[in-house]
């Protein structure tokens, strides 16, 4: 079925193109170094006031046109807002990228300002949300259920104006859900009754960390140095180096009385590469660096011992074989053990409510942009999801582990709630989930755990008390292996994320491509095999973890919830750090990849070429 | 006279630097070596050419008084055109009855942007070799398909040959105080800032350079580069029924001087506020047929939608295509007293700056005046290098955005009058056909905020213009302000009833929004006359205005 047929349309020139966009909405949490805000905050370029401090222009008129609202917003003798929100998210922004020691373009640093309004109508038990309905306002009044672009000067009036339009377009798109909900639901026997909103206690709260300075030459000095190593490496086809860092302000508010104030400033560095294997196989050099503050970076050097490090290990592979096929005990060591746990474990833990979907949406693509990413886990609390020696906690209120940050630590998430220690698991049973504050079964109450416009973990810290020297894991391994009729058991070391679009999303559970596997004989020597596919490890595979190591490993990631209404609150990120003893695994399968890739090029790369 | 003097230099350095084309000899290294090499391969291309695109971009945007973006990006972008098989059958042919064959029309890759020698050529190397592999898969496909299908109606091949072209122009540059313009967009939307009902109000300042590198295997070696200045205004607000009643004011010009000066702009925002105002209580006109007058700009965007989508060439020849003009090659399409061109080498008219001019096109073809309608004789069509039945070769129309895939696109589209007549004139005439049809007005249709037209065979072939100004005119002569109609129809019926024209030509600048992407163009001609044209309803939002008052009158 090929729809598009040829349309030609001429419009007023650029038009088009100011319209792009829906803002992307990023997402902040951030680390220690509390001690130094207060401090830091006289020399930020851009001081956010704190807490207990006068209202600044942003905030008085949020505040102003809030009130206002709650007082007087009402159609006719319809419903008026039981609940409203606004969000106003300062961006401060620069994105720089490199390939073989040359620069991609210059971007020069970017403000913005965008408010989000959430109006609500009904009451906790019954409201307008949790609801999936068409709202592409399209027209310039509705701006588009309830975003607005405001301006970066601070101008009380218009903000107000843009907040007023908002709120207004956001209110009627509620009138109309909800009694488009109530006309979906007159039909249904519903089984249970789980109210749509919860009730939190007021805060009010600032977390601030200090804004990281942005100095585009010095960021593009590092990436054009950092993409420069490449033109040592021949194995290496393609390589791009990239550096953004974003100091995001939010401002928060609601009709409870909740005022938070946040910034916790990402930055993200991503190596980026491609090269293959002589079969065409695809191996990747990539790394990524995330941090709050450009002092918690590694330094150059370092990163640059990384790459030549990851160069290395290309190399290796590229000689290295293809698995022979393998069922048995897998060990994933190092940071192999946080992202299998990424991959495969850390999405169920979110409980996210059942959203209905409207009639005129009613089909399996819209059903499945508001499907959880996980399974749903309610019925399984006070079952046993890891082995008993195992505890895993979501821990906000942790800064650091030992002397690395952590990256998930914040007060406060971003629908106003204080962020708290969950103990999810505990001697291996499943107690808690983490949720916003849209309530599911058994969880009326938010656990602070709404992150970049869903709900998203903060740092998952696994612990254990029964662990094992990695000497005698891997000896273990052996062990286990041999009485499989094994003459070595596998050790995974790093996950493949460049194949599956990155490590910030969560990927399709059961099958995880592997970059670094090696062979491990009971002599103690390795064999490094290349493009291994994992196969069996699930949500219910971690009960059966045999044992784990007694030096945990510190990995951060960036994880990008489902929203729960993709169109009203597009989701950004929100910085994850897991702290992971390595995992030996029962039982998995090893294999090599199925399917066609690419011959290697045909010609030789120019620059080495001529060397 | 010393700072003139350092300026100077300056400049000269700067142009030194351009004539040394560090990306051109890049460009051609990497080209000669991949044909070199794929040569030796069992399907090596005939044909391959590099185009870096770089744009060099600042926006600034205000609204009601206050500042809402300031951003600058310069950024490269790789297009390669790489052909196996040949000239008749190549990989590129659109596989009938497959799906999405216009599914990958789009890749943006990422050019490094330091002119590096090395960097640029990894970057064609690694697209170069990806390019190559889906070629020849591609081709493979084409011609099964070509072999079970039924024989194409147009029998024309897939590409044409060019002749080499070498030409270098040094790099422009954009000359732009952005604090200044900041400023402005502030001072243009001020006057907004005390209307509640007005609901959106920007002024958008673009700035532009655009340059162009291409290499090819036809020899050509082009380096060209554009620079062009924007500034829009826009407003709407809402009638007591809902219908949405948009304002726009453009100005466009080649240099930062031939924008117009504060007072200019701020007088036409005063404008658009009284227009504004004077819509809200315009009344509404009933669906009708009958005479009506086309300003010179909305002359230009009716031919633009209905006449020039249809010259386009490979909308005469897709198998999906109504092929509209096709058989009308050397017959009468228009009266007597049109012509109509197609002519990116025009670069100004009426003292405004044309968008659609440029030196080249997107497959190395050099532009030329085309004269597609002659004395109301259809002549030729707009051709890329996709040759049609009858039409061999490309006459530099050949367009696309970066990252697209070219296809015959319009330029600036120029219709001109034989003995044209002044509007007071044309009034007149308009009148003499209100009273001769026995209707009780006539319309005028003064400004146009764009359209769009379907060409294609499973949708209507027909065109929608979106007017913005519309007035009734009545025997007496008196003019009124109307809201909410379009102007519709179908195209052929409507061009043999233009039966005079005046002699107050515009411009409208935009950008033509089709397959290849958003293009620069222009539209432009005198007021014309139709006996006969049909308008329907717009479509009304159905929203109501905001509940409460705007905040500051809300006392």
């Amino acid at each position: 079925m090929n729809l598009i047929t040829v349309k030609g349309s001429l419009r007023p020139p650029a038009r088009a193109a100011a319209q792009t966009g829906r803002p992307q909405k990023t997402m902040v949490c951030p680390t220690g170094a509390r001690g130094l805000v207060v401090l830091m905050l006289c020399l930020a370029p851009a001081a956010v006031p704190q807490n207990g401090a006068k209202d600044d222009v942003v905030r008085r008129a949020m505040r102003d046109e809030l009130s206002r609202s709650m007082k007087k917003l009402q159609l006719e003798n319809l419903e008026k807002p039981y609940f409203i929100a606004y969000s106003v998210f300062d961006t401060d922004g620069a994105n720089v990228s490199a390939s073989f020691g040359s620069l991609n373009g210059r971007v020069e640093e970017q403000h913005s300002r965008v408010a989000r309004v959430q109006v609500r109508v009904g009451d906790y038990t019954f409201d307008n949300r949790n609801f999936l309905s068409y709202s592409w306002g399209g027209s310039g009044v509705s701006r588009y259920g309830g975003t607005a672009y405001l301006p970066v000067d601070d101008n009380y009036d218009e903000i107000r104006r843009q907040l007023w339009l908002a709120t207004d377009s956001a209110y009627k798109k509620a009138l109309e859900d909800i009694s488009k909900k109530r006309a979906l639901l007159a039909n249904k026997n519903r089984s249970e009754v789980i109210p749509d909103f919860s009730k939190e206690a007021p805060v009010t709260i600032a977390d601030v960390l200090p804004a990281v300075d942005i100095k585009i030459p010095e960021m593009e000095d590092l990436v054009r140095s950092l993409s420069a190593t490449f033109k040592q490496t021949p194995d290496i086809s393609s390589a791009r180096v990239s550096l953004s860092i974003n100091n995001e302000v939010e401002r928060f508010l609601n009709s409870e009385g909740t005022s938070t104030t946040l910034r916790q400033p990402e930055i993200q560095l991503f190596i980026s590469t491609s090269s293959q294997a002589p079969d065409g196989q695809p191996l990747s050099a990539g790394l990524s660096y995330r941090a709050r503050s450009m002092s918690d970076l590694p330094s150059r050097e370092k990163i640059q011992e990384d790459v030549r490090a990851r160069t290395r290990q290309v190399a290796e592979l590229r000689g290295a074989p293809l698995p022979d096929r393998y069922a048995g005990p897998v060990l994933f060591e190092g940071q192999a053990a946080p992202e299998v746990v990424w991959q495969s474990f850390m999405v169920h833990i979110l409980a996210t409510p059942e959203i209905l979907v409207d009639h005129a949406l009613d089909s399996p693509q819209y059903r499945s942009m508001v499907a959880p990413d996980g399974e749903n886990l309610v019925e399984k609390i006070g079952l046993r999801v890891l082995p008993e020696f195992l505890s895993l906690v979501d821990d906000p209120t942790a800064e650091s582990f030992g002397k690395t940050r952590l990256l998930g630590a914040c007060k406060v998430d971003d629908e106003g709630v204080p962020g708290r220690r969950m103990q999810v698991v505990e001697n291996g049973l499943l107690m808690k989930l983490l949720t916003g504050r849209a309530p599911v079964q058994g969880f009326l109450q938010s656990s602070g755990s709404h992150h970049g416009g869903g709900v998203a973990p903060s740092n998952i810290i696994v612990t254990s008390h029964k662990s094992l020297s990695l000497d005698d894991l891997r000896a273990e391994l052996v062990r286990r292996a041999k009485l499989r009729g094994k003459g070595y058991g596998i050790i995974v070391r790093k996950v493949d994320s460049s194949t599956r679009g990155g490590d910030t999303v969560g990927m399709a559970p059961g099958s995880l491509a592997v970059l670094l596997a090696y062979k491990h004989f009971a002599d103690g020597h390795e064999e490094l095999v290349r493009n291994a596919i994992v196969n069996g490890i699930n949500f219910a595979s971690f009960k059966d973890i045999l044992a784990v190591s007694d030096t945990p490993t510190v990995w951060s990631a960036a994880y990008s919830p489902r929203s729960m209404n993709p169109w009203e609150e597009p989701s950004g990120v929100s910085f994850v750090s897991l702290v992971i003893p390595s995992l030996l695994f029962e039982d998995a399968t090893v294999q090599k990849p199925t399917g066609n890739v690419n011959k290697p090029p045909f010609i030789e790369h120019p620059y080495f070429s001529k060397k | 006279m010393k700072p003139l003097l350092a300026l100077l230099c300056l400049s000269a350095a700067s142009a030194g630097v351009s004539l040394a084309q560090p990306v051109l000899s890049a460009l051609q290294a990497e080209l000669d070596r991949s044909m070199e090499h794929l040569k030796a391969q069992p399907t090596p291309p005939y044909f391959l050419s590099y185009e870096v695109t770089e744009t060099h971009r600042i926006d600034v945007s205000g609204s009601f008084g206050t500042l809402t973006r300031s951003d600058e990006a310069r950024r490269r972008n790789l297009d390669i055109d790489l052909r196996v098989g040949d000239y008749k059958l190549d990989n590129t042919r659109p596989i009938r009855g497959g799906a999405g064959n216009s599914g990958s029309r789009y890749s943006w890759v990422e050019m490094p942007t330091d002119d590096s020698p090395d960097a640029i050529r990894a970057t064609l190397w690694y697209q170069t070799d990806l390019h190559y592999k889906r070629a020849v898969e591609q081709l493979t496909a084409a011609k099964t398909n070509s072999q079970v299908k039924v024989e194409q109606e147009d029998n024309s091949g897939d590409f044409s040959p060019a002749p080499a072209e070498k030409f270098v122009e040094p790099v422009g540059t954009l000359r732009v105080n952005r604090k200044a313009w900041e400023e402005k967009v502030r001072k243009y939307t001020a006057p907004f800032q005390r209307y509640g009902n007005i609901y959106e109000a920007r002024a958008d300042l673009y700035g532009t350079n655009e340059t162009r590198w291409y290499v090819s295997t036809d020899g050509s070696r082009i380096q060209t580069s554009q620079t062009s200045y924007l500034l829009m205004i826009y407003a709407f607000t809402k009638a007591s029924d809902g219908m949405e009643l948009p304002r726009y004011e453009s100005f466009f010009s080649f240099t930062p001087e031939g924008l117009p000066d504060d007072a200019t702009v701020l007088k036409a925002v005063n404008k658009v506020i009284e227009d504004l105002k004077a819509l809200k209580s315009a009344p509404i006109v009933d669906p009708y047929v009958g005479p009506a007058i086309l300003s010179g700009r909305a002359t230009g965007v009716f031919f633009h939608e209905v006449f020039g989508h249809r010259l386009e060439g490979h909308r005469n020849k897709g198998e999906d295509q109504s092929q509209t003009f096709k058989k009308f090659l050397n017959d009468r399409v228009l009266p007597e007293f049109i012509s109509v061109y197609s002519d990116p080498t025009e670069r100004r008219i009426a003292g405004i700056d044309l968008n659609g001019s440029y030196r080249y096109d997107n497959q190395g073809v050099k532009a030329r005046r085309v004269t597609v309608v002659d004395r109301g004789i259809l002549k030729t069509f707009l051709l890329s290098r996709t040759p049609i039945e009858g039409f061999p070769e490309s006459n530099g129309h050949g367009r696309k955005q970066a990252g697209y895939v070219p296809v015959a696109r319009q330029s600036n589209l120029i219709v001109t009058a034989t003995a044209p007549v002044t509007r007071a004139e044309l009034k007149k005439r308009l009148l003499e056909e209100v009273r001769k049809q026995g209707k009780s007005f006539g319309l005028l249709f003064d400004d146009i905020q764009g359209g769009f037209t379907m060409t294609g065979r499973t949708t209507p072939n027909a065109f929608n213009v979106l007017p913005i100004m519309v007035y009734r005119i009545y025997p007496d002569g008196r003019e009124e302000l109307v809201r909410g109609v379009d102007l519709i129809g179908t195209p052929l019926t409507v061009f043999t009833r233009i039966i005079a024209a005046d002699d107050e030509v515009a411009v409208f600048n935009g950008t033509c929004g089709a397959e290849s992407g958003g293009v620069p163009v222009s539209a432009s001609g005198p007021g014309i006359l139709v006996s006969q044209l049909e308008v329907q309803k717009k479509q009304k939002s159905q929203e109501r205005s905001p509940i409460l008052a705007p905040p500051f009158d809300d006392k």
